[in-house]
């Protein structure tokens, strides 16, 4: 029974990014809600319950600062350790995204929305299900599921274009919607930033796995975020 | 109307190239990315005790001025590994050997070596302490001694400078001529190590130096190690991974195979053998899930 | 994580705990029973040596130390020759006996299961078993017989061939001791199995040597057999005037030395058994009186090899 308690403890972490990632999938999901439904307290738990995602983010954190210095993992154990210390992190900036789509509700308020609400629907749900299936692919260590979950970013990219003509197109009709405008593009911004968010997550799969450290590039180079 | 990208997955698929390719580390300093002089080469070794075979094919190359590690579980042949590197493997009766071990282009095990010679370009450290019941001076200078040098001034400053280089000069000047049995643990150790620096050696061989010396003195040991390797190429055989983890830059995985003999699994950089193991077995024993 | 709720455990120490009390009672009868059967194995020892000294004292004078022996009845005699003879036979037979000791203690160490090494072993125990007095006729017909006369030289060849056994055994034992770790480390600079065992093993070994021969020599120097066909005896051995005549009669020093052994020779056991046959109460008493010089001998050489031990030790630990 060599290393089973390093293991348990081990696997009680995964658990616990599980833990995170559902957490950050159901502010996701509830983002998307108080978007379509305009809900403005649904918004503010939403914006209350974040610090609820970053408290785990440290907690597991902790636990991954005492296994070091107690238990010594090297090689596979080491990467793993090091992926799950990025991956929280990942999480956690989603999490700060379905936040920041929370108070965009709250600061658009009732005013009229421009852009058709089914688009943040569909960029919002494939993240959720990218996310999902990559998390799943981490705890599998599957680096062959990780290195092809990252090319539907795609999508999300090419719904975030149309909805940033749609934008600038309302601003330099309607100057006055700058302001609902640019919270818009905001709310859009976030939800691709999240597929982006998805993309390393995958790519610290593939480092568990195999030791690489790469940049999983979308196929189409100019779509990079020049961020 | 959304449309719906079709990316067909199977022309991207990255991943095979990957696993395939060579792993070429990033960002590391030196080693294995430069040429390396090798001071001592190994070739098919083998080692027989009577019929019993206990190392086979070993082939590795020493890097000169480098620490190297060997490890491996108990009775993989890690010290008769060593041993065959200064003929110490000559002592013990019905020995045989097969392969060659190659110090600077010549094999040590030829016919017409000078094995006095061999044993003194290539130092050896137990891993019990083993001080003479002599004075520390003559403890040092008994090496000295047996290759003709009696000056009395000469084998002064051979002292002195031995024991400085293996860090205990500050501790011993004022009582060289006590008995070298009279000092702690880590002290006599460091002592062993003054002696075998004393003949002006080129390869120092470690069987396990610190094993029996508390944390503090192994630590010493380890220090003085590194100040070591500037000067001369250092092996060493460890059952302590930590220690051969921070050690060495390059590390030799030996285990015992089906047919009973010991051989090196995986030999590679520190740093990969830790981070990033090639082998099922090296990953299992490194982290602990062997056996 | 799961908890279970560990079953409670079936304890089988607890009853069959022998109680407190019977087990001190063995415990003291155990120490009062050894105790006295310490006391009675002692017992023996302190009832000669304090028997001897009893006895031998009383006919312990400065000429006893001094003088050759006179004949009965005259006052004065002493048992010099003896003495003499003592030391002169256990030095000559040393010199006999420890070179070929040692290095033969060497070779058993050093190849111990070689043929010959084995046969070393084997012959030395056998040799040890022998009776002395059988060896004591065997320098009879090896070292008089041949040369027509007792003498110091066959005495102390019969002494050397006593003491051989132990010293090679002792050698044997002590090198043994000296562990493989420091002879590695001596091979491992470079040197030659000679210099490591002249320069290494030798000094780890010798205070044990010198016990162990010292011991040998004791008890050689106290046997009576291998010295009654050889020595034989000589009430008019006294080095002092024998050398003075010698030299005077204008024979060279070597050849006078030589000729102190070329003759019978006396001993202290030689001459306490000789004594004890005597039906004279002076020559019994100066016996106890010998015995007592012999007691006196043998525990110097006893404490005197303690405090070589000593010393070394602590000089080892630093202290």
């Amino acid at each position: 029974m060599p290393r089973e308690s390093f293991d348990r403890h081990i696997h009680h972490i995964q658990d616990e990014v599980l833990l995170l990632g559902s957490m950050v999938e159901q502010a996701m999901m509830s983002a998307l809600d108080a978007i379509r439904l305009r809900d403005f307290n649904l918004a503010r738990r939403i914006i209350r319950d974040d610090q609820q995602i970053n408290d785990k983010r440290y907690a597991i954190e902790n636990a991954i600062l005492i296994l070091i210095a107690t238990q010594q993992p090297v090689a596979h154990d080491l990467r793993l350790v090091a992926a799950v210390l990025e991956i929280i992190i990942e999480l956690e900036r989603m999490g700060d995204y379905a936040k920041g789509i929370a108070q965009v509700v709250l600061r658009i308020g009732d005013a009229p929305i421009f852009i058709p609400v089914q688009e943040y629907q569909e960029m919002g749900a494939k993240a959720v299900s990218m996310l999902h299936r990559a998390l799943d692919a981490f705890v599998k260590e599957d680096a062959r599921m990780a290195s092809i979950i990252y090319l539907e970013d795609d999508f999300i990219d090419d719904i975030y274009k149309r909805v940033e003509a749609m934008v600038i197109q309302n601003i330099i009709a309607n100057p006055q919607t700058c302001d609902v405008a640019t919270a818009l593009i905001w709310a859009a911004h976030n939800l691709e930033r999240m597929g982006d968010r998805v993309t390393n997550i995958c790519e610290r799969t593939i480092f568990i796995n195999t030791g690489e450290q790469l940049e999983l590039d979308s196929i189409n180079p100019d779509d990079d975020d020049p961020e | 109307m959304m449309e719906t990208k079709q990316i067909s997955y199977d022309k991207v698929d990255i991943l095979t190239p990957i696993v395939e390719r060579k792993v070429t580390r990033y960002g590391e300093s030196g080693a294995g990315s430069e040429p390396q002089e090798m001071k001592m080469e190994i070739n098919n070794l083998s080692v027989f005790y009577g019929k019993y075979r206990a190392l086979q094919g070993i082939s590795i190359h020493i890097p000169a001025c480098e620490i190297t590690a060997i490890i491996g579980p108990s009775g993989c042949g890690k010290s008769t590994m060593l041993r065959s590197l200064n003929r110490m493997n000559d002592l013990t009766p019905h020995t045989r050997i097969e392969g060659e071990v190659k110090l600077d282009g010549e094999n040590i095990y030829d016919k017409n070596m000078d094995v006095v010679e061999i044993r003194r370009k290539i130092g050896m450290v137990f891993q019990r302490p083993n001080p003479f019941p002599m004075s520390i001076y003559e403890n040092v200078a008994y090496g000295p001694r047996l290759y003709g040098i009696n000056n009395r001034r000469d084998l002064n400053e051979i002292v002195e400078s031995s024991l400085k280089q293996a860090a205990l000069w500050d501790e011993v000047k004022d009582k060289l001529h006590q008995s070298g049995m009279a000092i702690s643990g880590g002290q006599q150790q460091r002592l062993c190590i003054a002696r075998a620096l004393a003949v002006e050696p080129e390869v120092i061989l470690m069987d396990e130096p610190a094993s029996a010396l508390d944390p503090i003195a192994t630590q010493k040991i380890e220090e003085l190690m590194q100040t070591l390797k500037e000067t001369y190429t250092i092996v060493i055989v460890t059952h302590n991974m930590q220690q051969a983890a921070r050690v060495s830059g390059f590390t030799a995985f030996m285990m015992i195979n089906a047919e009973r003999s010991g051989t090196v699994v995986e030999f590679a950089t520190t740093s990969q053998i830790f981070t990033n193991p090639k082998n099922k077995q090296t990953e299992d024993y490194v982290t602990g899930r062997f056996g | 994580m799961e908890t279970t709720q560990a079953s409670p455990r079936k304890l089988y120490i607890h009853q069959s705990r022998p109680r407190y009390g019977w087990r001190k009672f063995t415990n003291v009868a155990t120490l009062v029973g050894t105790g006295l059967m310490t006391l009675v194995a002692i017992i023996p020892l302190f009832w000669i040596v304090g028997y001897v000294f009893y006895q031998g004292s009383q006919s312990l004078n400065l000429a006893f130390f001094t003088k050759t022996p006179l004949p009965v009845g005259m006052e004065g005699g002493g048992v010099l020759h003896a003495i003499e003879g003592t030391l002169l036979l256990t030095l000559v037979a040393a010199v006999f006996a420890i070179p070929p000791g040692v290095l033969a203690g060497f070779y058993a160490a050093y190849h111990a299961n070689t043929p010959l090494g084995t046969a070393l072993r084997f012959g030395t125990d056998v040799l040890s078993g022998v009776p002395s007095i059988v060896i004591g006729i065997f320098g009879y017909a090896l070292f008089v017989k041949p040369f027509g006369t007792y003498s110091g030289f066959a005495g102390a060849l019969a002494m050397a061939i006593v003491m051989l056994p132990t010293i090679i055994r002792t050698v044997e034992e002590m090198i043994k001791l000296v562990p493989q770790s420091m002879r590695e480390g001596s091979l491992s600079l470079g040197a030659p199995e000679w210099k490591t065992a002249l320069k290494v093993t030798l000094p780890a070994a010798v205070e044990g040597i010198i016990t162990g021969v010292m011991l040998a020599l004791a008890r050689a120097s106290g046997e009576t057999a291998p010295l009654l066909f050889t020595a034989l005896g000589n009430d008019h051995f006294e080095v002092g005037s024998l050398v003075q005549s010698g030299l005077r009669s204008g024979k060279p020093l070597p050849m006078v030395l030589w000729n102190l052994l070329a003759q019978p020779v006396d001993s202290l056991p030689l001459t306490l058994y000789k004594y004890t046959q005597q039906p004279y109460p002076e020559r019994i008493s100066q016996a106890w009186g010998v015995a007592f010089i012999l007691m006196i001998l043998i525990l110097a050489v006893n404490i005197t090899a303690r405090l070589v031990v000593g010393v070394r030790a602590s000089k080892n630990r630093g202290h």
